[in-house]
């Protein structure tokens, strides 16, 4: 297990202000958090700062809190169902390692704390420059034994994080990187290296964004799909050959990293699970980014909940087009945004309805009947795409997820969603916010307790199993017939007019 | 969590509710008050999400079905789904518009499933 922090730029502007101090001194504060509980990760989603008032705390050189504000805090905690958070300053920059005060402060409060919430403890301490260390203090055998969390997170409409060096050491810079790390310096080439991005769908937008990273030095990728490469995926899916029909989406992309990532220590981890399945929905929550790159409502609801209820930005992008009543193509649009705190969700843009949503989960969608009655022109029915959009569109998301991390000048909240139109070849920019309406943001921050409350997943979605039910019975029945299928490959293509020359 | 939600909305508006399989609830003596089927009772099903209130149902199952099974036609007044409950019971595939935009709630809903068969059909 791994564990982490998630602070809403919002509560981190109040910390810095409480704990950096214009005389130079530390200073102390408690907060509040919700957990959100990944396959590997454990996160605290640190929401609410409870200020200390008047004779709360001194500072005297070091700082100290008084006993009634432990209790206050206790009190609002267990109001809440929150674990608290002690959180103090260092008067150096970077990562903070803890003094022997330090931790026996924390060590004093844990037990308090852990019999009154259930939940550990989470010590952080800020440094002069921003960055956050943190740990969770578990008891084990009687004994409280301190976790570093290995990086803290913050998230608003740029992406900040302090990695914990011990736990994930800076990337060594290779010839490799000299052209990319030039664009944008070492440090935000450092954090986006060793940032745990998932891709939650790996088809012709995917497999896209996939490259881009490993090429960029993404240390750590993770896809999620358990959908299989299918005859019609060819002319789009960048990473697939006849040969991979009927194989996973994700290993045949994998194979691929694995062959051109440019870092050391490449790590690509598979998932054949959708995110709305349970394991690939808690797959998902181990990741610092999402790339949605889904065309169904379903996937796109848990994924919009995520980035909001558990802090992990989504980065969400779409492919609409219309064809006239004679077929030719009439337009085309696509937009890639990021769904985080601050930002409108993808439910008030549009990107999924409820009802359609529902459908997929009543198995409506994937009923051939109910396809076939819908309206020509029905939007379920649009599933036309074309790999230079494919390509374009993963060009979009990889450039607002690009954003995050560099938000050049600081302006990254203004830039907004991208829209592009083919029709006119004109690209805007959304800068809307959610609707009065909307109940996912009611939940910010709220992580499994949001999770548990609207249970958005199920433990197997029908078709998906059916999915891996038909790739495992491949497996069994091709076992022994290897050799028939590379003779059945090379027969297909010689079927399909092509030709190859051997090499000289 | 959803189903319970629903339930407890549904008794609040004096609704004979009985629990089904999984996610099913069911209406006894359900009464279209106005438009081509006043006056009919009906039996009511609904397959509620686990997330309700974030979504709404996909539209009642009716037992009996008040027209044929057709889904060869666009026409509102025609076009019946059949139903996962068995042959005798009709779909009505008309989900809640824009329930995102709307209060999400079981009387809003509700009130909806009036208006379908009191206006629509």
């Amino acid at each position: 297990m791994t564990y982490s922090v998630a602070v809403p730029e919002e509560q981190n502007i109040v910390l810095k202000k409480l704990l950096l101090r214009d005389d130079g001194q530390e200073d102390l504060c408690f907060a509040l958090w919700r957990p959100s509980s990944g396959e590997g990760r454990y996160s605290a989603l640190l929401t609410e700062v409870v200020t200390p008032i008047l004779g709360e705390r001194s500072v005297h050189g070091n700082a100290a809190f008084h006993p009634e504000y432990l209790e206050r805090v206790l009190g609002l905690a267990l109001e809440k169902g929150m674990g608290i958070a002690f959180l103090h300053s260092h008067t150096g920059p970077g990562w903070q390692d803890m003094s022997g005060p330090d931790k026996e402060a924390e060590l004093r409060i844990a037990p308090a704390i852990k019999a009154a919430t259930g939940f550990p403890v989470l010590g952080m301490t800020l440094g002069t420059d921003g960055s956050w260390s943190g740990r969770f203090w578990l008891r084990e055998n009687g004994n409280y034994r301190r976790y570093w969390c290995d990086r803290i997170r913050i998230i608003g409409d740029a992406y900040n994080v302090t990695f914990a060096n011990h736990l994930i050491p800076p990337p060594t810079f290779r010839e490799e990187f000299k052209r990319t790390r030039s664009a944008w310096g070492d440090a935000v080439q450092s954090d986006l290296m060793r940032t745990r991005v998932g891709i939650v769908g790996v088809g012709s937008v995917g497999s896209v964004v996939a490259e881009a990273l490993a090429r960029m030095g993404v240390q750590d990728i993770v896809l999620i799909d358990f959908d299989t490469i299918k005859k019609h995926n060819l002319d789009r899916h960048i990473h697939a050959t006849l040969c991979d029909v009927d194989h996973f989406k994700t290993h045949v992309v994998a194979r691929r990293l694995g062959e051109i990532a440019t870092c050391e220590n490449f790590k690509v981890t598979t998932c054949e699970y959708g995110v709305n399945e349970d394991f690939g929905f808690k797959t998902a929550l181990d990741c610092d980014v999402l790339f949605s790159c889904v065309d169904r409502p379903w996937p796109r609801q848990v994924l919009n909940t995520i980035a909001l209820w558990h802090l992990i930005p989504v980065i969400d992008g779409g492919i609409a087009i219309q064809k006239s009543k004679m077929g030719k193509l009439q337009s085309a649009d696509w937009k890639a945004h990021i769904t985080t705190p601050g930002r409108i969700c993808m439910e008030c843009l549009g990107q999924f309805s409820g009802a359609d949503v529902s459908a997929e989960k009543s198995g409506l969608l994937d009923d051939p009947e109910y396809i076939a009655s819908l309206a020509t022109n029905h939007h379920l029915l649009r599933n036309e795409n074309v790999i230079v959009f494919s390509i374009n569109l993963a060009s979009m998301q990889l450039l607002q997820f690009l954003t995050m991390f560099i938000n050049p000048l600081g302006v990254n909240a203004s830039v907004g969603g991208f829209s592009f139109h083919f029709t006119s070849g004109v690209l805007d920019s959304d800068v809307r916010s959610c609707g009065p309406q909307c109940l996912t943001k009611t939940y910010i921050g709220y992580g499994d307790k949001a999770s548990e409350e609207y249970v958005l997943t199920v433990e197997k979605d029908s078709q998906a199993q059916s999915v891996r039910d038909g790739v495992q019975c491949s497996k069994d029945k091709n076992r022994k017939t290897t050799v028939w299928r590379v003779l059945d490959c090379i027969w297909d293509l010689f079927r399909n007019g092509k030709s190859f020359k051997a090499g000289k | 969590m959803g189903k319970e939600k629903f339930k407890k909305g549904l008794e609040e508006l004096d609704y004979k509710v009985t629990d089904g399989d999984g996610s099913w609830l069911f209406i006894k003596d359900y009464v279209i008050t106005s438009g081509r089927f006043a006056g009919k009772i009906l039996e009511l099903a609904f397959e509620i999400p686990g997330s309700f209130e974030m979504d709404a149902p996909h539209g009642p199952h009716m037992l009996p079905c008040l027209f044929p099974v057709n889904t060869s036609t666009q026409d509102p007044k025609e076009r019946m789904h059949k139903s996962t409950l068995g042959d005798e019971w009709g779909h009505l595939s008309r989900p809640f518009p824009n329930w995102e935009k709307d209060q999400r709630t079981v009387k809003r809903y509700m009130a909806y499933i009036e208006y379908l068969f009191s206006e629509t059909l």
